[in-house]
């Protein structure tokens, strides 16, 4: 359990905060990363178990990271919780199309982020 | 004359020189205030983080920034947390005083901090509903929004009626008390069908548009007797909440509004029916692709195309929509 | 009293009522930009985003030849915090490579696609869209100039509202978003724009602002004083009037509607966007329809502001000939009692102060010198008079800084502050003068009926690129 790397991609620092606080605390260790450009390069260099991924986020955003990341053989089967704002039907369902396997909506209860990452890790 | 000018003219050279120095000055403030607020930020953050994940934390004595600090903070987390994260929010807001100070903001006489408060009880309070309902009526309208808002946080039902009422005379953003509405969730959809039936058009529309949202197929039939109101927003609203619900049953109530005299209830009545799936109506949508003007003719070729259907000599509508899913597929 | 003196008494009033009605004006910009400040701590934005009843918006970017800039600015814009929009690229005829760097960066396909009913415009020669963004697309005309490429997009639309934003302009990430706040607020707001910088000395960084500088040159940073006191006095204070005739080109939203029942953009000005708003006011209160045109007192949009002065010049001639174009054609406002504030102030104002202003300056830098070498004037009036102006004009300036570092704080270094404080007392002697100088060109180049715009060459905006040369 110890060794289980998980990236956070997340421009909003507060957000990162409250996720990197209750993902450590679960004994995880915990990357962040504020855009998706900067979530890649440590994606290819750290390779982290699970990564989280807004949708809004500067530069290139979470969506065009996730495909980014299924494009790629290395990466095509990372799991991938979004964690996003948009909370409309279609926003979750251009979530999942794109390739996340799990979409949470902001506001978001720590706990609940916590045992779905966990399901996405044991699945994994 | 001369003398008074020269004088004049001193005289505002030195308050130039004042203004000037007082912009440098000012940041020179600034700087060191900045500095003492982070400060207490970083010496209040992990406190407010181990308090979120639920541990037993005592806050100690606090001076004024370090309360100021300690009530950002647990706005700025509140406001992105739902479940445990945010009882735990609530539970040291109220211990530390933050929210007995923001319920006095609420009433002061300056409107800007009345909305400040009310807008951030949102984030921080919990059943509020009282003191939030009284403020839904406040003379100012920033405090009226953030009422709404803080209303649908705090998932107040009782604020539904409340909010779908202001939402009705427009004394509060319809973007704002439609999303208060919606946080508030199912509770909303029986007032918002209420509206429907009462109300100025602009709130029926609205309220149509709400119920295909937060409403199930039992409001469908209602939203059906909408399709024949005067007014074409209201049936433009009720046609495209129809669609979203996604009743098939509706499908057979809206395939007549496609002879909507108003190209635009046409428009929605065609996209409604290609996201019901209602492969019946595939013969009619492309007769109206291929005769209809611009915009009825778009929508319905869009549709067409989604249900499937086969043209054999498609013309320009039905070409471009069979094309456009291509490239997005 | 002889002719001399009349012209120095009109000279004396011209000038009082001048910096009275700029004073004025500060006073009602202060007011008005601490209520915006105060309000920033209860601003329903994350609401308004995620809120279905948030009206979707139609982005238009016009471009002619700006390979340079334009995949940076196109991906900037599609990262923008707003619930739902399309974007319009219309490339304007480019020459350069603009369509071949787009279709690469997003992979655009051909498509063929109806021509809405709307506005004329020169003729399509492609419609592209692009496969990985579907909210993209692009329309490769002919090239009719901006106005006719904004047209275009205007026709294309798909949605109840349009922004209009420059190839090169920079936007904040929630710039859409705070210039749509009015318009979500109350449906009578037809028209909204918000407050424009200049981007020089800022780092950008995926057509993002990271870090707001200053320019280290002095003649963008006079600019920089300049669109401070234009925005945050001037724009803000009409705004709060109800009469804000200029919505920037760089970025500003409209409701579809009624920019297509009033016929669009006008493509035989050069000031277009000027002409648009004043059109939009002119036939709404013709038509007694209630209706506001709002000013967000909001950093929004950076822009590349020029940093030579043979640039800057053309700019100012074009700006003041677009200015003056407007207020001809629509010169019929002031005797049309159904337009209010506009014929009784907004127009006369703008003709009176900056139409006439520097001609009027003029006489006052030529004649009333050579009068009181004469003896004509008395000699130390004249001098005294001008410190009395001057010193006003620099208050004016050092105001605008103070109102900038008492709301926004944008500028993070102090000793960029001392720097804008500095730039504020000295832009009154020389960079006025120079900017007189090019807008009396611009009135003998309106009299002569020049159309053309100047050309205005880009550099575009690079990676992490610290544009401060």
């Amino acid at each position: 359990m110890a060794d289980t790397t998980i990236l956070i991609a997340e421009d909003d620092p507060d957000i990162r905060d409250l996720v990197v606080f209750r993902l450590e605390r679960a004994g995880w260790q915990v990357l962040e990363a504020g855009d998706g450009e900067q979530a890649l390069e440590i994606i290819r260099s750290k390779k982290p178990d699970l990564v989280i991924v807004d949708w809004m986020m500067p530069v290139m955003s979470g969506i065009e990271l996730i495909s980014e990341l299924r494009e790629d053989p290395e990466t095509g089967s990372l799991p991938i919780l979004m964690l996003s704002a948009r909370a409309q039907e279609t926003d979750i369902v251009h979530g999942f199309t794109s390739g996340a396997n799990d979409y949470l909506t902001k506001p978001f209860s720590p706990q609940e982020l916590f045992l779905r990452v966990q399901a996405l890790l044991a699945r994994s | 004359m001369t003398t008074q000018l020269i004088a004049l003219s001193i005289a505002l050279g030195v308050v130039n020189i004042v203004i000037a120095g007082a912009v440098v000055l000012n940041r020179l403030v600034a700087r060191y205030s900045d500095r003492r607020y982070r400060r207490a930020v970083e010496q209040v953050r992990p406190i407010v983080l181990s308090a979120i994940a639920g541990d037993a934390v005592s806050l100690g004595v606090r001076s004024r920034i370090e309360l100021l600090a300690t009530g950002d903070l647990l706005a700025k987390y509140g406001r992105n947390l739902s479940g445990d994260g945010r009882v735990h929010v609530n539970e040291l807001a109220e211990r530390s005083g933050v929210i007995d100070a923001l319920v006095r903001g609420s009433q002061s006489r300056r409107s800007w901090k009345r909305a400040a408060c009310v807008y951030r009880l949102g984030d921080l309070g919990r059943n509020q509903a009282e003191l939030l309902i009284v403020r839904l009526s406040d003379s100012d309208r920033r405090v009226r929004n953030a009422a709404a808002r803080s209303l649908g946080k705090q998932r107040c039902t009782e604020g539904v009626r409340p909010i779908a009422y202001a939402f009705g005379r427009g004394t509060i953003a319809r973007a704002v008390g439609a999303q208060a509405l919606i946080d508030i969730g199912p509770p909303a959809a029986d007032a918002l069908a209420r509206l429907l039936s009462s109300g100025p058009v602009l709130v029926q529309a609205g309220a149509a548009e709400l119920l295909g949202r937060l409403g199930t197929v039992s409001h469908s039939s209602l939203l059906a007797e909408a399709m024949d109101h005067h007014d074409p927003e209201v049936r433009v609203a009720a046609v495209r909440a129809l669609g979203r619900i996604g009743a098939r049953s509706a499908a057979a109530r809206i395939l007549p509004v496609l002879g909507d005299p108003v190209p635009f209830v046409r428009s929605a009545a065609a996209t409604a029916l290609g996201a019901l799936g209602s492969r019946d109506a595939i013969d009619a949508l492309t007769v109206m692709a291929e005769s209809d003007e611009y915009l009825p003719a778009r929508a319905a070729a869009e549709s067409a195309v989604l249900l499937g259907g086969r043209f054999p000599d498609p013309g320009p509508h039905l070409r471009e929509a069979i094309r456009m899913s291509e490239v997005t597929a | 009293m002889s002719l001399v003196e009349i012209s120095g008494v009109v000279v004396l009033v011209y000038f009082v009522v001048l910096n009275l009605s700029y004073a004025s004006f500060t006073v009602v910009a202060w007011r008005s930009l601490v209520a915006h400040r105060r309000s920033q701590d209860s601003l329903t934005s994350d609401e308004v985003f995620r809120s279905p009843l948030t009206p979707p918006v139609s982005i238009l970017l016009p471009a002619f030849n700006e390979a340079a800039g334009v995949v940076e600015s196109v991906r900037s814009l599609l990262q923008l915090r707003y619930p739902e929009f399309e974007m319009i690229v219309v490339d304007d005829g480019s020459t350069d490579d603009t369509l071949k760097a787009l279709t690469e960066a997003f992979n655009l396909v051909e498509v063929e696609k109806v021509t809405p009913p709307g506005l004329s415009f020169a003729p399509i020669r492609r419609v592209l869209v692009s496969a990985k963004h579907p909210e993209l697309s692009v329309i490769s005309k002919q090239n009719g100039g901006k106005a006719d490429a904004l047209n275009c997009g205007l026709t294309f639309g798909r949605f109840p509202y349009v922004c209009a934003v420059d190839a090169d302009a920079i936007l904040e990430p929630d710039a859409l978003l705070r210039v749509m706040s009015p318009i979500i607020d109350d449906r009578s707001v037809v028209a909204a724009g918000g407050i424009v910088r200049i981007a020089n000395g800022c780092e950008v960084d995926h057509g993002n602002v990271t870090r707001v500088g200053l320019p280290r040159s002095p003649l963008p940073t006079m600019q920089v004083v300049e669109y401070l006191r234009a925005f945050l006095v001037g724009r803000v204070g009409w705004g709060e009037l109800r009469a804000l005739l200029i919505i920037s080109g760089a970025f500003g939203v409209f409701k579809r509607s009624v920019v297509m029942s009033v016929g669009g953009y006008s493509t035989d000005t050069v000031g277009e966007d000027m002409e648009l708003v004043v059109r939009m006011h002119r036939q709404l209160r013709r038509s007694g329809t209630a209706y506001r045109v709002a000013f967000v007192p909001d950093p929004v949009a950076w822009t590349e502001a020029p940093e030579t002065l043979a640039v800057l010049g053309r700019q100012r001639r074009r700006w003041q000939r677009g200015l003056m174009e407007t207020l001809w054609r629509h010169r019929g406002i002031v005797v049309d009692r159904r337009q209010g504030i506009l014929a009784w102030l907004a127009v006369p104002y703008y003709v009176l102060f900056e139409v006439l202003g520097p001609l009027v300056e003029l006489f006052g830098y030529v004649v009333v010198p050579i009068a009181g070498a004469w003896g004509v004037l008395d000699i130390e009036f004249v001098i005294a008079f001008f410190a009395v102006s001057v010193v006003w004009g620099v208050m004016l300036s050092v105001s605008a800084v103070a109102l900038e570092e008492l709301t926004f704080r944008r500028y993070p270094l102090r000793r960029e502050v001392l720097r804008l404080a500095w730039y504020a007392l000295i832009d009154n002697f020389g960079y006025r003068q120079l900017t007189t100088w090019w807008r009396l060109h611009g009135i003998v180049e309106f009299l002569r009926g020049r159309k053309d715009w100047g050309v205005m060459p880009r550099r575009g905006f690079g990676s992490r690129e610290v544009r401060s040369s």
